[in-house]
Protein backbone atom coordinates (compact mmCIF):
# COMPACT_ATOMS: atom_id res chain seq x y z
CA UNK A 1 0.00 0.00 0.00
CA UNK A 2 1.50 3.34 -1.04
CA UNK A 3 2.07 5.88 1.67
CA UNK A 4 -0.78 8.32 1.39
CA UNK A 5 -1.77 11.48 3.18
CA UNK A 6 -4.94 11.30 5.20
CA UNK A 7 -6.68 13.85 7.38
CA UNK A 8 -7.99 13.29 10.89
CA UNK A 9 -10.60 15.47 12.60
CA UNK A 10 -12.22 15.47 16.03
CA UNK A 11 -15.89 15.96 16.93
CA UNK A 12 -16.19 16.24 20.70
CA UNK A 13 -17.73 18.35 23.40
CA UNK A 14 -14.33 18.25 25.20
CA UNK A 15 -11.95 21.03 24.20
CA UNK A 16 -9.04 18.81 25.26
CA UNK A 17 -9.63 16.12 22.67
CA UNK A 18 -8.65 18.16 19.57
CA UNK A 19 -5.60 19.55 21.31
CA UNK A 20 -4.42 16.11 22.42
CA UNK A 21 -4.95 14.56 18.99
CA UNK A 22 -3.15 17.43 17.28
CA UNK A 23 -0.11 17.10 19.52
CA UNK A 24 -0.07 13.29 19.23
CA UNK A 25 -0.03 13.63 15.43
CA UNK A 26 2.91 15.98 15.50
CA UNK A 27 4.86 13.64 17.78
CA UNK A 28 3.96 10.30 16.18
CA UNK A 29 3.27 11.13 12.58
CA UNK A 30 6.49 9.52 11.29
CA UNK A 31 5.78 6.30 13.16
CA UNK A 32 2.69 5.53 11.14
CA UNK A 33 2.52 3.76 7.80
CA UNK A 34 0.89 6.85 6.29
CA UNK A 35 1.09 10.60 6.71
CA UNK A 36 -1.63 12.12 8.84
CA UNK A 37 -2.53 15.75 9.31
CA UNK A 38 -5.12 17.42 11.51
CA UNK A 39 -8.12 19.06 9.85
CA UNK A 40 -11.58 20.32 10.69
CA UNK A 41 -14.24 17.65 10.97
CA UNK A 42 -16.01 18.43 7.69
CA UNK A 43 -12.98 17.52 5.53
CA UNK A 44 -11.53 14.70 7.63
CA UNK A 45 -11.03 11.22 6.21
CA UNK A 46 -11.00 9.80 9.75
CA UNK A 47 -13.31 11.40 12.29
CA UNK A 48 -12.73 10.82 15.99
CA UNK A 49 -15.99 11.07 17.95
CA UNK A 50 -15.31 12.29 21.47
CA UNK A 51 -18.64 11.38 23.05
CA UNK A 52 -21.19 8.75 22.01
CA UNK A 53 -24.02 11.16 22.70
CA UNK A 54 -22.59 13.81 20.40
CA UNK A 55 -24.48 13.95 17.07
CA UNK A 56 -22.80 14.85 13.85
CA UNK A 57 -24.35 17.46 11.58
CA UNK A 58 -26.67 15.67 9.09
CA UNK A 59 -24.41 16.46 6.09
CA UNK A 60 -21.47 14.77 7.79
CA UNK A 61 -23.48 11.91 9.27
CA UNK A 62 -24.32 10.58 5.80
CA UNK A 63 -20.86 10.99 4.26
CA UNK A 64 -19.87 7.47 3.26
CA UNK A 65 -16.42 8.48 1.99
CA UNK A 66 -14.94 8.73 5.47
CA UNK A 67 -14.71 6.44 8.47
CA UNK A 68 -15.50 7.15 12.09
CA UNK A 69 -13.63 6.05 15.22
CA UNK A 70 -14.62 6.56 18.87
CA UNK A 71 -12.65 8.14 21.69
CA UNK A 72 -13.60 5.98 24.68
CA UNK A 73 -13.36 6.60 28.40
CA UNK A 74 -10.67 4.66 30.30
CA UNK A 75 -11.73 1.00 30.57
CA UNK A 76 -14.72 1.42 28.24
CA UNK A 77 -15.05 -1.30 25.62
CA UNK A 78 -15.71 -0.47 21.96
CA UNK A 79 -18.88 -2.62 21.79
CA UNK A 80 -17.90 -4.79 18.80
CA UNK A 81 -14.87 -6.33 17.10
CA UNK A 82 -15.27 -4.23 14.00
CA UNK A 83 -15.71 -0.91 15.81
CA UNK A 84 -12.73 1.40 15.44
CA UNK A 85 -11.93 3.00 18.81
CA UNK A 86 -9.17 4.08 21.18
CA UNK A 87 -9.29 4.76 24.91
CA UNK A 88 -8.36 7.95 26.64
CA UNK A 89 -5.81 9.02 27.70
CA UNK A 90 -4.26 8.57 24.27
CA UNK A 91 -1.15 6.38 24.30
CA UNK A 92 1.37 6.15 21.46
CA UNK A 93 0.98 2.52 20.30
CA UNK A 94 -2.83 2.27 20.49
CA UNK A 95 -3.05 5.59 18.65
CA UNK A 96 -0.58 4.48 15.95
CA UNK A 97 -2.47 1.18 15.57
CA UNK A 98 -5.73 3.09 15.22
CA UNK A 99 -4.29 5.32 12.49
CA UNK A 100 -2.79 2.36 10.60
CA UNK A 101 -6.10 0.41 10.74
CA UNK A 102 -7.99 3.53 9.71
CA UNK A 103 -5.66 4.00 6.74
CA UNK A 104 -6.16 0.36 5.70
CA UNK A 105 -9.94 0.75 5.78
CA UNK A 106 -9.82 4.08 3.95
CA UNK A 107 -7.66 2.57 1.23
CA UNK A 108 -10.16 -0.29 0.78
CA UNK A 109 -13.05 2.19 0.70
CA UNK A 110 -11.42 4.35 -1.95
CA UNK A 111 -10.35 1.35 -4.03
CA UNK A 112 -13.92 0.00 -4.02
CA UNK A 113 -15.24 3.40 -5.09
CA UNK A 114 -12.65 3.58 -7.88
CA UNK A 115 -13.61 0.09 -9.12
CA UNK A 116 -17.29 1.02 -9.13
CA UNK A 117 -16.55 4.16 -11.09
CA UNK A 118 -14.49 2.16 -13.58
CA UNK A 119 -17.31 -0.35 -13.97
CA UNK A 120 -19.73 2.52 -14.50
CA UNK A 121 -17.48 3.93 -17.23
CA UNK A 122 -17.10 0.49 -18.81
CA UNK A 123 -20.84 -0.04 -18.87
CA UNK A 124 -21.28 3.42 -20.36
CA UNK A 125 -18.75 2.45 -23.05
CA UNK A 126 -20.81 -0.64 -23.71
CA UNK A 127 -23.97 1.41 -23.75
CA UNK A 128 -22.90 3.77 -26.55
CA UNK A 129 -23.03 1.09 -29.27
CA UNK A 130 -26.51 0.07 -28.06
CA UNK A 131 -27.65 3.69 -28.27
CA UNK A 132 -26.17 4.02 -31.75
CA UNK A 133 -27.95 0.82 -32.84
CA UNK A 134 -31.22 2.10 -31.39
CA UNK A 135 -30.90 5.43 -33.16
CA UNK A 136 -30.10 3.70 -36.45
CA UNK A 137 -33.10 1.38 -36.16
CA UNK A 138 -35.35 4.29 -35.24
CA UNK A 139 -34.32 6.22 -38.34
CA UNK A 140 -34.77 3.16 -40.57
CA UNK A 141 -38.29 2.62 -39.18
CA UNK A 142 -39.21 6.26 -39.60
CA UNK A 143 -38.21 6.42 -43.25
CA UNK A 144 -39.60 2.92 -43.88
CA UNK A 145 -36.36 1.86 -45.53
CA UNK A 146 -37.23 -0.73 -48.15
CA UNK A 147 -33.87 -2.45 -48.57
CA UNK A 148 -32.27 -5.12 -46.38
CA UNK A 149 -29.66 -3.64 -44.05
CA UNK A 150 -26.58 -5.09 -42.35
CA UNK A 151 -25.70 -4.23 -38.75
CA UNK A 152 -21.92 -3.82 -38.84
CA UNK A 153 -19.37 -3.98 -36.05
CA UNK A 154 -16.37 -1.70 -35.63
CA UNK A 155 -14.05 -4.41 -37.00
CA UNK A 156 -16.02 -4.65 -40.23
CA UNK A 157 -17.79 -7.93 -39.51
CA UNK A 158 -21.56 -8.27 -39.96
CA UNK A 159 -23.53 -8.82 -36.76
CA UNK A 160 -26.89 -9.40 -38.43
CA UNK A 161 -28.93 -8.60 -41.50
CA UNK A 162 -32.40 -7.13 -41.08
CA UNK A 163 -35.41 -6.49 -43.26
CA UNK A 164 -37.69 -3.79 -41.89
CA UNK A 165 -40.59 -4.66 -44.24
CA UNK A 166 -40.94 -8.24 -43.02
CA UNK A 167 -39.64 -7.46 -39.48
CA UNK A 168 -37.17 -10.31 -39.95
CA UNK A 169 -33.61 -10.74 -38.81
CA UNK A 170 -30.91 -13.12 -40.01
CA UNK A 171 -27.91 -13.73 -37.79
CA UNK A 172 -25.64 -16.65 -36.93
CA UNK A 173 -25.93 -15.50 -33.30
CA UNK A 174 -28.79 -16.27 -30.95
CA UNK A 175 -30.72 -13.26 -29.67
CA UNK A 176 -28.92 -12.96 -26.31
CA UNK A 177 -25.50 -13.17 -27.90
CA UNK A 178 -26.51 -10.76 -30.66
CA UNK A 179 -27.65 -8.17 -28.13
CA UNK A 180 -24.41 -8.56 -26.22
CA UNK A 181 -22.35 -8.16 -29.41
CA UNK A 182 -24.36 -5.10 -30.45
CA UNK A 183 -23.66 -3.64 -27.03
CA UNK A 184 -19.93 -4.11 -27.50
CA UNK A 185 -19.30 -3.79 -31.20
CA UNK A 186 -22.07 -2.09 -33.21
CA UNK A 187 -20.86 0.82 -35.32
CA UNK A 188 -23.04 1.39 -38.39
CA UNK A 189 -25.66 0.06 -40.80
CA UNK A 190 -24.99 -0.69 -44.47
CA UNK A 191 -27.49 -1.44 -47.25
CA UNK A 192 -27.56 -4.90 -48.77
CA UNK A 193 -29.17 -6.31 -51.91
CA UNK A 194 -32.24 -8.54 -52.04
CA UNK A 195 -29.93 -11.28 -53.36
CA UNK A 196 -27.66 -11.03 -50.32
CA UNK A 197 -30.72 -11.17 -48.06
CA UNK A 198 -32.04 -14.31 -49.82
CA UNK A 199 -28.63 -15.94 -49.50
CA UNK A 200 -28.31 -15.08 -45.81
CA UNK A 201 -31.68 -16.56 -44.79
CA UNK A 202 -30.99 -20.30 -45.27
CA UNK A 203 -27.74 -20.02 -43.29
CA UNK A 204 -29.34 -18.51 -40.21
CA UNK A 205 -32.52 -19.52 -38.39
CA UNK A 206 -35.13 -16.79 -38.94
CA UNK A 207 -35.62 -14.52 -35.99
CA UNK A 208 -37.98 -11.68 -35.25
CA UNK A 209 -36.60 -8.17 -35.62
CA UNK A 210 -39.31 -7.04 -33.19
CA UNK A 211 -37.76 -9.19 -30.45
CA UNK A 212 -34.39 -7.45 -30.96
CA UNK A 213 -36.03 -4.03 -31.03
CA UNK A 214 -38.11 -4.75 -27.93
CA UNK A 215 -35.11 -5.80 -25.85
CA UNK A 216 -32.99 -2.93 -27.19
CA UNK A 217 -35.70 -0.48 -26.13
CA UNK A 218 -35.73 -1.95 -22.63
CA UNK A 219 -31.93 -1.75 -22.40
CA UNK A 220 -31.98 1.91 -23.45
CA UNK A 221 -34.63 2.67 -20.82
CA UNK A 222 -32.49 1.03 -18.15
CA UNK A 223 -29.70 3.57 -18.79
CA UNK A 224 -31.46 6.58 -20.27
CA UNK A 225 -35.13 6.41 -19.45
CA UNK A 226 -36.94 7.81 -22.47
CA UNK A 227 -34.94 7.41 -25.71
CA UNK A 228 -33.44 10.64 -27.11
CA UNK A 229 -35.86 10.67 -30.04
CA UNK A 230 -38.92 10.70 -27.74
CA UNK A 231 -40.19 13.74 -25.82
CA UNK A 232 -41.68 13.85 -22.33
CA UNK A 233 -44.20 16.50 -23.37
CA UNK A 234 -45.30 14.85 -26.61
CA UNK A 235 -48.52 12.82 -26.94
CA UNK A 236 -48.12 9.45 -28.63
CA UNK A 237 -50.50 6.81 -29.88
CA UNK A 238 -49.93 3.21 -30.84
CA UNK A 239 -50.69 2.35 -34.47
CA UNK A 240 -50.95 -1.39 -33.65
CA UNK A 241 -50.41 -3.65 -30.73
CA UNK A 242 -46.90 -5.10 -30.49
CA UNK A 243 -46.75 -8.77 -31.46
CA UNK A 244 -46.55 -10.21 -27.98
CA UNK A 245 -46.76 -13.67 -29.50
CA UNK A 246 -43.20 -13.15 -30.73
CA UNK A 247 -41.98 -10.81 -27.97
CA UNK A 248 -43.41 -12.76 -25.04
CA UNK A 249 -46.05 -12.20 -22.39
CA UNK A 250 -45.85 -8.70 -20.94
CA UNK A 251 -48.77 -7.74 -18.68
CA UNK A 252 -47.53 -4.16 -18.35
CA UNK A 253 -47.16 -4.03 -22.12
CA UNK A 254 -50.79 -5.19 -22.47
CA UNK A 255 -52.03 -2.43 -20.19
CA UNK A 256 -50.03 0.24 -21.96
CA UNK A 257 -51.03 -1.03 -25.41
CA UNK A 258 -54.71 -1.05 -24.44
CA UNK A 259 -54.44 2.57 -23.29
CA UNK A 260 -52.31 3.93 -26.09
CA UNK A 261 -54.37 2.38 -28.88
CA UNK A 262 -57.46 4.16 -27.55
CA UNK A 263 -56.19 7.73 -27.23
CA UNK A 264 -52.96 9.73 -27.54
CA UNK A 265 -51.20 10.31 -24.22
CA UNK A 266 -47.96 11.85 -22.99
CA UNK A 267 -45.62 9.52 -21.07
CA UNK A 268 -46.77 10.90 -17.72
CA UNK A 269 -50.44 10.68 -18.67
CA UNK A 270 -49.84 7.08 -19.66
CA UNK A 271 -48.27 6.38 -16.24
CA UNK A 272 -51.42 7.66 -14.57
CA UNK A 273 -53.88 5.99 -16.93
CA UNK A 274 -52.27 2.55 -16.61
CA UNK A 275 -50.99 2.93 -13.03
CA UNK A 276 -47.43 1.96 -13.90
CA UNK A 277 -44.07 3.59 -13.22
CA UNK A 278 -42.35 6.05 -15.55
CA UNK A 279 -39.47 3.64 -16.08
CA UNK A 280 -41.93 0.99 -17.32
CA UNK A 281 -43.57 3.54 -19.62
CA UNK A 282 -40.17 4.64 -20.95
CA UNK A 283 -39.20 1.02 -21.64
CA UNK A 284 -42.48 0.42 -23.47
CA UNK A 285 -42.33 3.60 -25.56
CA UNK A 286 -38.68 3.01 -26.51
CA UNK A 287 -39.46 -0.54 -27.60
CA UNK A 288 -42.68 0.35 -29.42
CA UNK A 289 -40.92 3.15 -31.32
CA UNK A 290 -38.12 0.81 -32.39
CA UNK A 291 -40.76 -1.65 -33.60
CA UNK A 292 -42.23 1.13 -35.72
CA UNK A 293 -45.55 1.13 -33.84
CA UNK A 294 -45.46 4.51 -32.15
CA UNK A 295 -46.64 7.76 -33.70
CA UNK A 296 -46.80 11.28 -32.33
CA UNK A 297 -50.15 12.99 -31.87
CA UNK A 298 -53.61 11.48 -32.32
CA UNK A 299 -54.46 8.77 -34.85
CA UNK A 300 -55.71 10.00 -38.24
CA UNK A 301 -59.10 8.39 -37.59
CA UNK A 302 -60.74 7.88 -34.20
CA UNK A 303 -60.37 4.21 -33.37
CA UNK A 304 -62.53 1.70 -31.54
CA UNK A 305 -65.65 2.73 -29.72
CA UNK A 306 -65.59 5.25 -26.87
CA UNK A 307 -65.34 3.77 -23.39
CA UNK A 308 -68.63 2.28 -22.28
CA UNK A 309 -70.21 2.33 -18.84
CA UNK A 310 -68.77 -0.35 -16.59
CA UNK A 311 -70.85 -3.52 -16.37
CA UNK A 312 -71.58 -4.42 -12.72
CA UNK A 313 -69.50 -7.36 -11.58
CA UNK A 314 -67.45 -7.40 -14.79
CA UNK A 315 -64.15 -6.47 -13.18
CA UNK A 316 -64.62 -9.05 -10.45
CA UNK A 317 -65.37 -11.72 -13.04
CA UNK A 318 -62.31 -10.80 -15.07
CA UNK A 319 -60.14 -10.96 -11.95
CA UNK A 320 -61.54 -14.39 -11.06
CA UNK A 321 -61.07 -15.66 -14.61
CA UNK A 322 -57.45 -14.50 -14.56
CA UNK A 323 -56.92 -16.21 -11.26
CA UNK A 324 -58.56 -19.41 -12.51
CA UNK A 325 -56.30 -19.50 -15.58
CA UNK A 326 -53.20 -18.64 -13.57
CA UNK A 327 -52.68 -15.29 -15.31
CA UNK B 1 -76.29 -26.32 -6.32
CA UNK B 2 -74.87 -22.82 -6.61
CA UNK B 3 -76.01 -21.22 -9.85
CA UNK B 4 -74.06 -18.14 -10.79
CA UNK B 5 -73.82 -15.89 -13.79
CA UNK B 6 -72.75 -17.18 -17.16
CA UNK B 7 -70.43 -15.54 -19.64
CA UNK B 8 -69.58 -16.48 -23.18
CA UNK B 9 -66.31 -16.35 -25.13
CA UNK B 10 -66.43 -17.27 -28.80
CA UNK B 11 -63.48 -18.88 -30.57
CA UNK B 12 -63.81 -18.49 -34.30
CA UNK B 13 -61.71 -18.34 -37.42
CA UNK B 14 -60.65 -20.21 -40.50
CA UNK B 15 -60.77 -23.98 -40.84
CA UNK B 16 -57.58 -25.55 -39.57
CA UNK B 17 -56.49 -22.46 -37.62
CA UNK B 18 -56.59 -24.30 -34.29
CA UNK B 19 -59.92 -23.34 -32.70
CA UNK B 20 -60.69 -26.79 -31.25
CA UNK B 21 -57.15 -27.07 -29.93
CA UNK B 22 -57.38 -23.60 -28.37
CA UNK B 23 -60.58 -24.43 -26.47
CA UNK B 24 -59.03 -27.67 -25.27
CA UNK B 25 -56.06 -25.71 -23.92
CA UNK B 26 -58.10 -23.63 -21.47
CA UNK B 27 -61.29 -25.56 -20.79
CA UNK B 28 -61.72 -27.07 -17.33
CA UNK B 29 -63.15 -30.24 -18.80
CA UNK B 30 -62.32 -32.10 -21.96
CA UNK B 31 -64.07 -30.07 -24.62
CA UNK B 32 -67.05 -31.52 -26.45
CA UNK B 33 -66.20 -31.53 -30.11
CA UNK B 34 -68.48 -32.08 -33.08
CA UNK B 35 -66.28 -33.29 -35.89
CA UNK B 36 -66.83 -35.13 -39.12
CA UNK B 37 -64.65 -36.15 -42.04
CA UNK B 38 -63.50 -33.13 -43.94
CA UNK B 39 -65.01 -33.17 -47.40
CA UNK B 40 -63.40 -29.85 -48.35
CA UNK B 41 -59.79 -30.87 -48.94
CA UNK B 42 -59.30 -27.84 -51.19
CA UNK B 43 -59.71 -25.39 -48.31
CA UNK B 44 -57.82 -27.53 -45.82
CA UNK B 45 -55.99 -30.84 -45.85
CA UNK B 46 -57.34 -31.75 -42.41
CA UNK B 47 -58.84 -35.20 -42.06
CA UNK B 48 -61.71 -33.97 -39.92
CA UNK B 49 -63.30 -30.63 -39.15
CA UNK B 50 -65.84 -29.11 -36.75
CA UNK B 51 -69.35 -29.27 -38.15
CA UNK B 52 -71.40 -27.80 -35.35
CA UNK B 53 -69.90 -26.27 -32.24
CA UNK B 54 -67.02 -27.11 -29.97
CA UNK B 55 -67.79 -26.50 -26.34
CA UNK B 56 -65.73 -26.03 -23.23
CA UNK B 57 -66.19 -24.22 -19.96
CA UNK B 58 -64.29 -22.59 -17.14
CA UNK B 59 -65.79 -22.57 -13.66
CA UNK B 60 -65.12 -19.53 -11.52
CA UNK B 61 -65.18 -18.97 -7.81
CA UNK B 62 -68.65 -17.95 -6.71
CA UNK B 63 -70.46 -20.26 -9.07
CA UNK B 64 -70.04 -18.16 -12.23
CA UNK B 65 -69.11 -19.92 -15.43
CA UNK B 66 -67.45 -18.91 -18.67
CA UNK B 67 -68.71 -20.94 -21.63
CA UNK B 68 -66.38 -21.37 -24.58
CA UNK B 69 -67.94 -21.87 -28.00
CA UNK B 70 -65.86 -22.82 -30.99
CA UNK B 71 -67.59 -22.12 -34.26
CA UNK B 72 -67.06 -24.16 -37.41
CA UNK B 73 -64.70 -22.34 -39.73
CA UNK B 74 -66.29 -23.14 -43.05
CA UNK B 75 -68.18 -20.38 -44.78
CA UNK B 76 -71.39 -22.46 -45.01
CA UNK B 77 -71.68 -22.29 -41.24
CA UNK B 78 -71.32 -18.51 -41.17
CA UNK B 79 -75.02 -18.07 -40.31
CA UNK B 80 -74.13 -19.21 -36.77
CA UNK B 81 -71.43 -16.70 -36.16
CA UNK B 82 -73.40 -13.53 -35.53
CA UNK B 83 -76.06 -15.46 -33.57
CA UNK B 84 -73.40 -16.78 -31.24
CA UNK B 85 -71.73 -13.39 -30.90
CA UNK B 86 -74.79 -11.81 -29.28
CA UNK B 87 -74.07 -11.19 -25.61
CA UNK B 88 -70.55 -12.55 -25.85
CA UNK B 89 -67.93 -11.26 -23.44
CA UNK B 90 -65.35 -11.41 -26.19
CA UNK B 91 -64.09 -13.20 -29.25
CA UNK B 92 -60.84 -14.99 -30.06
CA UNK B 93 -60.26 -15.00 -33.80
CA UNK B 94 -57.71 -17.43 -35.20
CA UNK B 95 -56.45 -17.04 -38.75
CA UNK B 96 -54.42 -19.74 -40.49
CA UNK B 97 -51.47 -18.02 -42.12
CA UNK B 98 -50.92 -21.03 -44.39
CA UNK B 99 -54.38 -20.84 -46.00
CA UNK B 100 -54.77 -19.56 -49.55
CA UNK B 101 -56.41 -16.29 -48.54
CA UNK B 102 -55.45 -15.35 -44.98
CA UNK B 103 -55.83 -11.59 -45.45
CA UNK B 104 -59.27 -11.96 -47.01
CA UNK B 105 -60.20 -14.35 -44.19
CA UNK B 106 -59.28 -11.73 -41.61
CA UNK B 107 -61.32 -9.12 -43.45
CA UNK B 108 -64.33 -11.38 -43.62
CA UNK B 109 -64.33 -12.29 -39.94
CA UNK B 110 -63.63 -8.76 -38.72
CA UNK B 111 -66.52 -7.44 -40.80
CA UNK B 112 -68.83 -10.18 -39.49
CA UNK B 113 -67.97 -9.42 -35.88
CA UNK B 114 -67.70 -5.67 -36.35
CA UNK B 115 -69.70 -4.78 -33.24
CA UNK B 116 -67.48 -6.82 -30.92
CA UNK B 117 -64.40 -5.45 -32.66
CA UNK B 118 -65.56 -1.85 -32.11
CA UNK B 119 -66.02 -2.67 -28.42
CA UNK B 120 -62.37 -3.84 -28.24
CA UNK B 121 -63.63 -7.30 -27.36
CA UNK B 122 -61.71 -9.15 -30.08
CA UNK B 123 -58.19 -10.55 -30.09
CA UNK B 124 -56.59 -12.07 -33.19
CA UNK B 125 -54.13 -14.96 -33.31
CA UNK B 126 -52.27 -15.70 -36.53
CA UNK B 127 -51.30 -19.38 -36.59
CA UNK B 128 -48.92 -21.42 -38.76
CA UNK B 129 -46.57 -18.50 -39.43
CA UNK B 130 -43.71 -20.94 -38.93
CA UNK B 131 -44.82 -23.19 -41.81
CA UNK B 132 -45.77 -20.60 -44.40
CA UNK B 133 -44.07 -17.31 -45.25
CA UNK B 134 -47.50 -15.81 -45.90
CA UNK B 135 -48.38 -12.17 -45.28
CA UNK B 136 -46.32 -10.20 -42.77
CA UNK B 137 -47.81 -9.13 -39.44
CA UNK B 138 -47.71 -5.57 -40.77
CA UNK B 139 -50.05 -6.59 -43.60
CA UNK B 140 -52.52 -8.08 -41.13
CA UNK B 141 -52.32 -4.90 -39.03
CA UNK B 142 -53.02 -2.78 -42.11
CA UNK B 143 -56.37 -4.54 -42.54
CA UNK B 144 -57.34 -3.56 -39.01
CA UNK B 145 -56.01 -0.01 -39.44
CA UNK B 146 -58.07 0.41 -42.62
CA UNK B 147 -61.13 -0.22 -40.45
CA UNK B 148 -59.87 2.16 -37.75
CA UNK B 149 -59.33 -0.79 -35.44
CA UNK B 150 -56.31 -1.39 -33.22
CA UNK B 151 -56.90 -4.86 -31.80
CA UNK B 152 -54.37 -7.16 -30.20
CA UNK B 153 -52.98 -9.33 -33.03
CA UNK B 154 -50.26 -11.85 -32.26
CA UNK B 155 -48.44 -14.63 -34.08
CA UNK B 156 -49.11 -17.80 -32.09
CA UNK B 157 -49.00 -21.57 -32.00
CA UNK B 158 -52.50 -22.79 -31.09
CA UNK B 159 -51.02 -25.99 -29.65
CA UNK B 160 -49.13 -23.95 -27.06
CA UNK B 161 -51.31 -23.33 -24.00
CA UNK B 162 -49.22 -20.30 -23.04
CA UNK B 163 -50.02 -18.70 -26.40
CA UNK B 164 -53.75 -19.25 -25.90
CA UNK B 165 -53.48 -17.76 -22.42
CA UNK B 166 -51.63 -14.81 -24.00
CA UNK B 167 -54.64 -14.20 -26.24
CA UNK B 168 -57.10 -14.48 -23.34
CA UNK B 169 -55.01 -12.13 -21.17
CA UNK B 170 -54.83 -9.54 -23.94
CA UNK B 171 -58.57 -9.88 -24.55
CA UNK B 172 -59.37 -9.30 -20.89
CA UNK B 173 -56.97 -6.33 -20.69
CA UNK B 174 -58.56 -4.84 -23.78
CA UNK B 175 -62.07 -5.26 -22.35
CA UNK B 176 -61.00 -3.66 -19.06
CA UNK B 177 -59.46 -0.67 -20.81
CA UNK B 178 -62.64 -0.13 -22.82
CA UNK B 179 -64.85 0.13 -19.74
Amino acid sequence: MDKKEWKVGVWSDSLQDPAVVRSMLSLLGKGTANRWSFSDSSSADLLLLGNSSVSLPPSQATDSSRIVARLLEPGESPGGDDVLAVNRPLRAMPFINLLDEAARRLHALRTRAAVEQEQESASLDQFQPQLAAGEALHVLRRVGFAKPMALMSADGSMLAMIDIRSAALASVHGMSELLERIGRQFQRVEPRTENEWEQALPQSPPQSLDVLCWQLGKNLAHRLGLAPWLQKDESYHLASWPDFGAIGNDRVGFKLSAQLTRSPLTPHQLCAAASVSFSEVASFLNSASLCGLLAAGPAAQPRNAPARAPVPGRRSMIARLRSRLGL
Amino acid sequence: MLIGREYKIIVTGTMGAGKTTAIGAISDTAPITTEAANSDQVSSAKASTTVALDYGEISLEGGDRVRLYGTPGQQRFSFMWSILAKGALGLILLIDNSSHTPLEDLERFIDTFDELARDSAVVVGITHRDVASGPTMAQYCEILSARSLALPIFSIDARDRDHILLLVDALLTSIEAAS
